[in-house]
């Protein structure tokens, strides 16, 4: 089987391998280019964004990344594609050109040459997307960091899109992918009907666990500091999901401008310290509304546990419908 | 001599219809046996079920001693066989799917049928897509011969073939037929072109099996009559009446009986195989004359 | 080497075929005694008919004393059949004409004549081959 399994699927596999390569060298590059940057704008010496040279020296080095929050988009479609166009017709495809008919009487049980295929094809794209997040985790690790420091939760691993792709996520939304498509084409026996709906389904629980899911899953910390501080953000541990971010008094309420609330303290002129103190004297605080970093792993277990029992009840439906059910 | 097939109210239903129904029959280890009937009577379902593809709806059946569709692990190596496209991956050479055959079948011998592809002219370092419905053909059978299987089941193995290619393919089958012993199932909805070629008939039509004798019985005991009118009850008391045509002047039949018949009122002429399943498929359109046969060797 | 052939339309068993052209291969001269008939596989590879049907015909030859089978080696031509002279062909040939006369007699006419004369020659080929 596992000749067969090569011969048939070498294309895709050669052309999964290719890709994989190709993105690792493109961000050995980008990491090249990265460390170059640091280097010549001296980054390095920044422990935050404290002095102006800093400040600049930080903010320039992100507007000549902004591009790369594209590239990671992109990569996250990868799994969708590897589930409509590798897994959707590993299975369906056979059932249309009645080629099963062929290979179910060539000795091997339905049960080998299902979970043969699937294995293989599963194995290869999580080993693939397992090369791509140590890729990009290892090359981005600087521009990570500028951004950090710049609380910017544009390219953190805490927030989307840079999640996706690191620690368990990339390789278990690609597996559920894989099952996905092999689900939707044992189901269908036809290979476009299969891809339609291995992308529908694959958003309905993407966009969901992204939009809903993820950010109720565990209560946000909330941290408060007087208005004298510049910038609260700078408080939290750095690299944190930062949720929201605003004005406090001593009631409780919330506001997001310090002007709605502080009016009688605009008299004060234009002195910031008289102003903070005024403000400070009604009772006001800032406050930081914020995820630590220390949750990454919980999220990524738990958002990647719920993919791969997914996908473990999709390959074991598909695998029941071709083993069980006629051809 | 074993059955290598046994099969019993052996039944398959796609939803409400029936493909085939209330099945049973048995064959015997080394028979060349045409399975015939018209286009829909359920000779691809009978075929895919000894082949394990299908799960019967009712009833059972056995080849080479285990389930097809719940054992196949133990039956596969025994059984062969070619579906009515034939099916073939098509990007891969003949030499390729050798490989793949030899990879996966515990018993594999193809030298026989390399040579046989040889002499034919098959190129084996071809895409097969890139080779004619005759050699494709060829290709496919080869497949099913090297396997070794006790059992091949060929679906209207020469519905797309040229005459040339029909005949190169019988050739080369009833060629490893004589090398090797095993039970040949042919399916076709023309049975001039199995009549040589087979020595069991099975006629099928609409989901329900007719007959299923040898064909030198079937020749031997069936016989076209033609007699005075109003005489049909008459013949029947002696012979079992297939079908009939009654005029006012004559009635015609075709009659099966065990001897000969003596009666002088009537005229008895043989018939040819053809005529002989042309008689029960038209007997299967009245529905009042439905019988089913089984008949073990 | 003789090339078989079948007559699918003429109503004879094919296995009866090849009999009968072993046999007039053998009294035209064409196989003599010590020629090797064609093995099965030859055989059928050249016309494809049932393997078993060659086998019977040779086994059937071999009833009649015509072939020996040896085990190994082939199928060989044993002994020249009985020639039949041509007084006894001569006697034949009357005696036909006799029964003819007596058929046309007896009011049938030459399809009738014809026909009851294969049937009655095909049933005791089939009855010959049943005993076989």
């Amino acid at each position: 089987m596992s000749w067969l399994v090569w011969r048939q699927h070498r294309g895709e596999l050669l052309f999964v391998s290719g890709a994989v390569l190709f993105v690792a060298a493109f961000f050995v590059v980008v990491h090249t280019l990265l460390a170059q940057s640091y280097a010549d704008m001296g980054i390095g010496a920044c422990d935050g964004a404290t002095t102006d040279t800093c400040r600049n020296a930080l903010n320039s080095l992100l507007l000549n990344y902004t591009w790369m929050s594209l590239v990671i988009y992109a990569l996250l479609l990868t799994p969708a594609l590897l589930g409509m166009f590798v897994a959707a017709p590993l299975v369906a495809r056979e059932f249309e050109a009645g080629t099963f008919r062929f290979a179910w009487m060539q000795s091997v049980t339905r049960s080998q040459w299902f979970w043969a295929k699937v294995l293989a094809i599963a194995a290869a794209s999580a080993l693939a997307a397992a090369a791509v997040t140590a890729t990009v985790t290892w090359a981005l690790e600087p521009l990570v960091r500028v951004d950090a420091l710049m609380t910017l939760n544009f390219l953190i691993p805490m927030t989307f899109p840079l999640f996706d792709v690191s620690g368990t996520a990339l390789v278990a939304t690609t597996v559920l992918a894989i099952a996905a498509g092999t689900f939707f084409g044992a189901v269908s026996k036809r290979t476009v009907l299969a891809m339609v709906l291995t992308l529908l389904v694959f958003a309905g629980v993407r966009i969901p666990m992204n939009s809903y899911v993820r950010p109720n899953l565990l209560p946000p910390l909330t941290l408060t500091a007087p208005i004298s501080v510049n910038n609260p953000l700078q408080l939290v541990p750095l690299g944190s999901w930062l949720r929201g971010t605003g004005f406090i008094d001593q009631q409780g309420n919330t506001y997001e401008l310090l002007a709605m609330v502080a009016g009688s303290c605009n008299q004060t002129g234009n002195e910031p310290s008289a102003f903070a103190r005024c403000v400070d004297g009604l009772g006001l605080r800032s406050y930081v509304v914020y995820e630590p970093p220390d949750r990454f792993w919980i999220y990524q277990g738990i958002e990647s546990g719920t993919y791969l029992a997914l996908a473990l009840l999709l390959f074991l439906g598909a695998w029941w419908q071709v083993r069980y059910r006629n051809a | 001599m074993t059955e290598i097939v046994m099969a019993e109210g052996l039944g398959k239903r796609y939803g409400g219809q029936w493909a085939l129904r209330d099945c049973t029959l048995q064959v015997r280890s080394q028979r060349a046996v045409a399975l015939v009937g018209p286009n829909g009577a359920g000779k691809t379902t009978l075929l895919q079920l000894l082949a394990g593809l299908l799960r019967p709806s009712e009833g059972w059946v056995r080849v080479a001693g285990g389930a097809p569709f719940q054992e196949a692990g133990r039956v596969l190596p025994h059984v062969a066989f070619v579906a009515q496209e034939q099916p073939l991956y098509r990007d891969f050479t003949g030499a390729e799917l050798l490989t793949l055959g030899a990879h996966m079948n515990p018993r594999w011998d193809d030298r026989l049928v390399r040579e046989r592809l040889r002499s034919l002219g098959v190129p084996l370092d071809r895409p097969v897509a890139r080779l004619s419905g005759g050699q494709r053909s060829q290709v496919a059978l080869a497949l099913s011969l090297a396997k070794q299987a006790e059992l091949v089941l060929l679906d209207e193995p020469l519905a797309s073939l040229d005459p040339l290619a029909r005949q190169e393919f019988l050739q080369t089958l009833m060629e490893t037929l004589s090398e090797a012993p095993m039970t040949l199932v042919l399916s076709s909805h023309i049975v001039g072109e199995l009549e040589r070629v087979c020595d069991w008939l099975i006629i099928l039509t609409a989901a329900y099996v007719q007959l299923s004798v040898s064909i030198e019985e079937a020749l031997a005991t069936h016989q076209r009559v033609v007699g005075p009118a109003s005489r049909l009850d008459t013949l029947a008391s002696f012979a079992e009446v297939i079908v009939a045509t009654e005029t006012p002047r004559q009635t015609t039949a075709v009659v099966r009986t065990s001897g000969s018949i003596f009666d002088p009122a009537w005229e008895v002429h043989p018939m040819t195989l053809e005529e002989i399943v042309l008689a029960y498929l038209t007997q299967a359109r009245s529905p009042s004359r439905r019988q089913g046969w089984d008949a073990a060797v | 080497m003789i090339d078989f052939f079948i007559d699918g339309r003429s109503g004879v068993p094919p296995y009866l075929q090849i009999v009968h052209q072993v046999r007039q291969a053998i009294l035209l001269g064409r196989l003599r005694v010590g020629d090797q008939l064609p093995p099965v596989r030859e055989v059928v590879s050249k016309i494809a008919i049932n393997p078993n049907t060659v086998f019977k015909a040779y086994r059937d030859l071999e009833h009649l004393g015509v072939v020996e089978m040896r085990q190994g080696h082939g199928t060989f031509v044993r002994r020249a059949p009985r020639q039949v002279s041509s007084s006894e062909l001569a006697a034949m040939r009357r005696s036909l004409l006799r029964w003819m006369k007596s058929a046309r007699e007896a009011g049938l006419d030459p399809d009738s004549i014809r026909a009851l004369f294969t049937e009655t020659f095909q049933e005791a080929q089939r009855a010959r081959a049943e005993t076989a």
